[in-house]
């Protein structure tokens, strides 16, 4: 579905990911683990096309996709919930909402924004409220059932875990496993490691920019060297 | 300095607040120009006081081809409304074409680029206008607007002041809603927040900015074709003080916010008509009329010192 190859990409002088090669498939859920500063981030925005790639190739539902407009990937199926949410503040909850499905023409937005808030009660009892009023917890929640209004066909996660209290990060990782039941397929970056290797089928680690491992889910959990390097094993 | 203000008649001091609020109405549709390009861009587009003008210009167009003083009963509505209608096409099209010449290709530039290249174009366009077309000479609108008013206790109001504040109230209204309701105008007020985020939503950042563009410039063709109705006489030139006050009206009122260019115009509108002459007040003073000038721009130089926020300040929201 998904296709990196040697892809190269980073910010004025710096080159944050250095050739690397990934691949997607329909309904998996993979995750990109690594440290602070790997690439991950990087990964996903020259995705999106937020970034453009310096070389090499990306490919969606065998399309090349690296020389299109975010907007542009956004509408061949691609979201993304971006590092810290990228919800609007000052804009509603239900707005927020709305602009995930800003592409879209058809007739099922309202029962997909009542799936979104059956996903997500908390959001249902705030959709007037402007979004920068809630929480983190429910900011993320946001940020997810609003790119779910898109109804992407891949989901784009950047640690989605990140700044939330364990019995949040538990809620969010459920409803990973639950969007991937309702047909999407999901690459997730995370930091967290351990519950990202849980609900992953398959993993790939990144160290300054290149991938050093990868397997599954499972495979990766009971490496040593990840274990030792991410899980905060000695 | 509070009892000499009772020397003069209530009918002056309404008459004042009338003026005020319809030089106000003319400051407010221009500002909202300003405030939302600087909520997309933090762009202050300092060639907007130029698109006025080119709409000005344009209605002037349409009233004289249509008949010029010669329109009588209702063909005299309908030459108004076309000249509004061409006056929005015509600055609409001309604060495109600025922002894809001018502003566009130095999106990433540092911020004192975009503004120099704004200057720039507000002197071309003002001189192109006065020394390229018409020699240094002014025009005037004709006359046609009917006479008259209605007078309400120590309140009188002309049809032409009525329509100024009516239909700019209207045009006010109908921005809102289009900035409030629409998809468009969600897109827009998405964009002000993050242009990253906003194309992550599939929202196509450089239309979102045309727009914004496009109903700032139909806003400020509408008040340049009735500062013609009202003042009459129109040059190249035109679009400067207006488009400054204007900018100090968004300033006022908070650059980036809706609400505040409207708030701030009137309150600018207000502020110079009614202060030079509070100040006419004190015995022994009697400032001729260009100290209006002079109360706004004092005006603007106080917010900047005590309060550069503006009334409605805009929440700090991180931009990607």
């Amino acid at each position: 579905m998904l296709k990196l190859r040697a892809l190269v990409a980073g910010y004025g002088g710096i080159t944050a990911i250095k050739g690397i090669d990934l691949h997607v498939e329909e309904g998996e859920i993979v995750t990109l683990i690594g440290s602070n500063g790997a690439g991950k981030s990087t990964t996903l925005r020259a995705i999106s096309g937020i970034i453009r790639a310096r070389s090499g190739a990306i490919e969606f539902a065998g399309k090349s996709i690296d020389r299109l407009q975010p907007h542009q990937i956004v509408r061949l199926g691609i979201s993304q919930v971006p590092e810290g949410r990228g919800i609007f503040a000052r804009l509603s909850v239900s707005e927020n909402l709305s602009l995930g499905a800003f592409q879209r023409k058809d007739k099922e937005i309202g029962s997909d924004l009542a799936r979104v808030t059956e996903l997500f009660p908390r959001l249902k009892e705030r959709l007037s409220q402007p979004a920068g009023t809630l929480s983190g917890g429910e900011q993320q929640m946001l940020a997810m059932g609003r790119a779910l209004m898109a109804r992407p066909k891949l989901l784009l996660l950047d640690e989605p875990s990140m700044g939330l209290s364990p019995i949040l990060v538990e809620t969010i990782f459920s409803t990973v496993r639950t969007i991937r039941e309702q047909g999407a397929t999901i690459l997730l970056v995370e930091q967290n490691a351990s519950m990202a290797l849980e609900v992953a089928d398959r993993a790939y680690v990144l160290e300054s920019g290149v991938i050093s491992l990868e397997g599954t889910g499972a495979e990766l959990a009971t490496d040593d060297s990840v274990r030792k390097a991410y899980l905060g094993e000695s | 300095m509070i009892a000499p203000l009772f020397l003069t008649g209530a009918e002056f001091w309404a008459d004042q607040t009338v003026n005020g609020l319809t030089t106000g109405s003319i400051y407010a549709l221009i500002a909202l120009g300003y405030t939302m390009v600087y909520g997309v861009l933090q762009l202050i587009n300092f060639a907007h006081g130029e698109v006025f003008m080119i709409g000005a210009f344009a209605g002037y167009g349409v009233l004289v081809g249509m008949g010029g003083d010669d329109l009588t009963g209702v063909m005299v509505a309908l030459a108004i409304v076309l000249a509004l209608l061409a006056a929005a096409v015509a600055s609409a099209a001309t604060s495109v074409t600025i922002e894809r010449i001018a502003y566009r290709p130095l999106r990433n530039a540092p911020r004192l680029a975009p503004l120099i290249s704004a200057i720039g174009v507000s002197v071309f366009l003002s001189h192109l206008v006065d020394d390229g077309f018409l020699g240094g000479q002014s025009k005037f609108y004709p006359l046609i607007f009917p006479n008259g008013g209605i007078s309400l206790g120590p309140l009188s109001v002309s049809y032409l002041q009525m329509f100024l504040m009516g239909s700019s109230l209207l045009m006010m209204a109908a921005l809102y809603w289009v900035v409030q309701r629409t998809g468009a105008g969600r897109a827009i007020r998405a964009v002000a927040e993050s242009r990253t985020n906003a194309s992550l939503m599939g929202i196509d950042v450089n239309r979102a900015i045309v727009i914004t563009f496009v109903l700032g410039a139909i806003m400020a063709g509408f008040a340049g074709v009735l500062y013609g109705l009202f003042l009459s006489s129109i040059r190249g030139s035109m679009g400067f003080i207006p488009g400054v006050k204007a900018f100090t009206a968004a300033v006022l009122g908070g650059i980036g916010s809706i609400p505040g260019a409207v708030v701030g115009g009137y309150g600018l509108g207000l502020a110079e008509t009614l202060g030079r002459e509070v100040l006419n007040e004190i015995p022994g003073v009697n400032l001729p009329n260009e100290w209006k000038d002079v109360v706004a721009f004092s005006v603007l130089v106080l917010i900047l010192i005590f309060r550069p926020t503006g009334i409605f300040k805009q929440k700090e929201t991180k931009r990607a």
